[in-house]
């Protein structure tokens, strides 16, 4: 037993490590396909004889694949060179912002589970009820709704019209009200039915009917026989959303001008600046990942089941 | 009050004669969107009043038709003086043409791979399912503005990113499909009589996927039509000028406390057509796939 848990840690592990392989390859193939950093780097007046000196010292002539293998070296250092905008590293550049996009992630995650668990229980207790239409509207608008449009609608209504909430920009936590439920709430819409119809499920198991059975109230049974049983899919699946979250937010970062990781992908592109994309996309495929191995592990962790039957 | 039971007979009859069943009815209506959606897409030179491109500055900004009583912009004009209605309707052209490709490219790609995989199954499926795994696990996003930075925005770019990054789910669909389907007596029987592989997938597995691939294709439209509006906004899709409706709302971003509509009008018209294309995909599921729906 133990044997096969540790043999599916390690694959899983190594699939991670492929992960994060690929995305570095790509990377750097891709953006060699950009052109020449070093007509980038030198200014106007550069001579031809200038470039390729810049093209020397860069290591710009060798063989591609000795240039691969040395990205890649540099990239397990987290050194993806200088920006050409601020000439800092651009790992510190994106080190500068990442705690902005995880503080907006967690905070879209609290927002999702806090307002998409609670509704999706109630709809599935009062199955059929007003409640459980509405929120199966709710969650079918949402999810047709882009969530850059969505952003924009908030910022017209609570900062335009009402005057309730700033537009944009980090401060104090007000400013980060409008970019969370944006963010959340389209995982709250999936939340709502993964968790209504998880609940609906165990609470047409036989174990629920036995608890009838015996007389229990019903605020008894769904609190403490079908929740515990109905909450772990929807806690295994968090994992995932926080990896899509953090992607997400590339989006909800420009519409509310939050100075996180994605923003800076998005201006360093403008300005050409490409140390800083690389580092900021690597930095947050990396997110991405870990987010997906944590679920992955923690499933080995809480389903006994999985740990005999996969792989 | 009471009726016999001759006249609730009749009554149902008319019923029956002149009306499709409920279900029928709401299919209908979500047909009727999208068919519009679809014609004025293919037919938008010949819809469109005016030219999505025309700019005319002393006219820029001008309000809907119910604000300026002003019926050539019906739904008023950009900044640049352009007409938004007609871009709208080229719009549509531009998710068509998106999803129109997407879509197909995806299934395809995506059903091959994965009755090989569920078919063969052993090192081929190992290396398969791999892929479809870590290309799960990759922030689609990422690339597509990767891939815009280098080669500059480009519908093209869109398309080859969102097939990329599509295919996955049918793979994964048509495995399953396929591995339930493969020990069944009737595919062992004409195992038996010699049929080759190919025959065996076309003739006997893959008409069995057919409605599940038709359902996931339904369902995965609403998320191309807002991929690619996502990344128009971001100003990696579509290419700058073009009147794709992500592009509409990022144009009309400057304008949000004043002019409304700008971003109101195209931000509505993706919800529409996503909202109306995701219940066309329930309502199919419903319909032609019973089992998706309790497995899902």
């Amino acid at each position: 037993m133990t044997e096969n848990v540790l043999r599916l840690l390690l694959m899983r592990l190594a699939a991670s490590v492929l992960v994060l392989f690929v995305v570095l390859t790509m990377v750097f193939f891709m953006s060699r396909a950009i052109g020449d950093p070093a007509s980038l780097l030198a200014d106007i007046e550069a001579t031809a004889e200038g470039i390729e000196e810049i093209k020397e010292r860069l290591g710009l002539n060798d063989p591609i694949m000795e240039r691969y293998g040395r990205f890649l070296w540099n990239a397990v250092q987290l050194d993806f060179g200088i920006s050409h905008r601020s000439a800092q590293p651009a790992m510190d550049e994106v080190g500068r912002r990442i705690w902005n996009t995880i503080q907006l992630a967690l905070a879209a995650l609290v927002f999702s589970v806090g307002v998409g668990v609670p509704i999706g229980i109630l709809a599935a207790v009062k199955r059929g009820a007003g409640i459980d239409l509405l929120t199966r509207l709710f969650a079918l608008v949402g999810q047709a709704t882009p969530s850059f449009w969505q952003g924009l609608m908030l910022i017209f209504f609570f900062s335009v019209g009402l005057g309730w909430l700033p537009t944009s920009g980090k401060g104090g936590i007000e400013h980060l009200i409008m970019p969370a439920i944006t963010l959340g709430s389209f995982f709250a819409a999936g939340m709502v039915r993964l968790t209504r119809s998880a609940m609906l499920e165990v609470l047409s198991s036989d174990y629920i009917r036995t608890a009838r059975a015996k007389g229990l109230r019903e605020t008894t049974i769904i609190h403490r026989h079908a929740l515990r049983n109905a909450l772990f899919p929807v806690i295994t699946i968090l994992g995932l959303y926080v990896g899509d979250m953090i992607a997400g937010s590339i989006i909800i970062e420009l519409v509310f001008a939050w100075p996180g990781v994605g923003r800076l992908i998005i201006t360093s592109i403008r300005g050409a600046d490409f140390p800083v994309v690389q580092a900021a996309i690597v930095v947050t495929a990396s997110w991405v990942v870990l987010a997906n191995l944590i679920v992955d592990l923690s499933y080995i962790y809480l389903d006994p089941r999985v740990r005999s039957d996969v792989v | 009050m009471t009726s016999t039971p001759a006249q609730v007979a009749t009554v149902n009859l008319r019923e029956r004669r002149f009306r499709l069943p409920r279900g029928w009815r709401t299919l209908s209506v979500y047909l009727i969107v999208i068919g519009v959606v679809i014609f004025t897409g293919i037919f938008a030179d010949l819809v469109a009043p005016h030219d999505p491109g025309r700019q005319d500055i002393p006219n820029r900004l001008q309000g809907p038709a119910w604000q300026t009583g002003d019926w050539s912009h019906v739904f008023g004009t950009d900044a640049l003086g352009r007409d938004t209605f007609s871009r709208l309707i080229h719009g549509a052209r531009i998710s068509l043409k998106v999803s129109g490709i997407v879509i197909p490219a995806a299934v395809g790609l995506g059903t091959i791979l994965g009755l090989v995989a569920g078919w063969r199954l052993g090192l081929v499926d190992k290396a398969i399912m791999r892929v479809v795994d870590i290309q799960l696990a990759f922030p689609a996003i990422l690339f597509a503005i990767l891939l815009a930075a280098i080669t500059g925005p480009s519908l093209r770019n869109v398309i080859v990113i969102l097939t990329v990054f599509l295919w996955a789910p049918f793979a994964r669909l048509a495995r399953a499909e396929t591995i339930s389907l493969r020990e069944r007596d009737y595919v062992s029987a004409a195992r038996t009589i010699g049929a080759r592989d190919t025959r065996i997938l076309a003739r006997h597995i893959l008409p069995n996927l057919v409605n599940s691939i038709i359902v996931l294709a339904t369902l995965q439209l609403a998320t191309v039509i807002i991929a690619e509006a996502s990344l128009s906004f971001l100003g990696v899709g579509a290419e700058i000028g073009t009147p794709s409706w992500g592009a509409m709302v990022a144009e009309g971003r400057n304008y949000l406390s004043l002019k409304f509509w700008l971003v109101g009008i195209p931000g509505l018209t993706i919800v529409i057509v996503a909202l109306v294309a995701n219940l066309m995909g329930d309502w199919l599921r419903d319909f032609l796939d019973p089992q998706l729906r309790r497995s899902r």
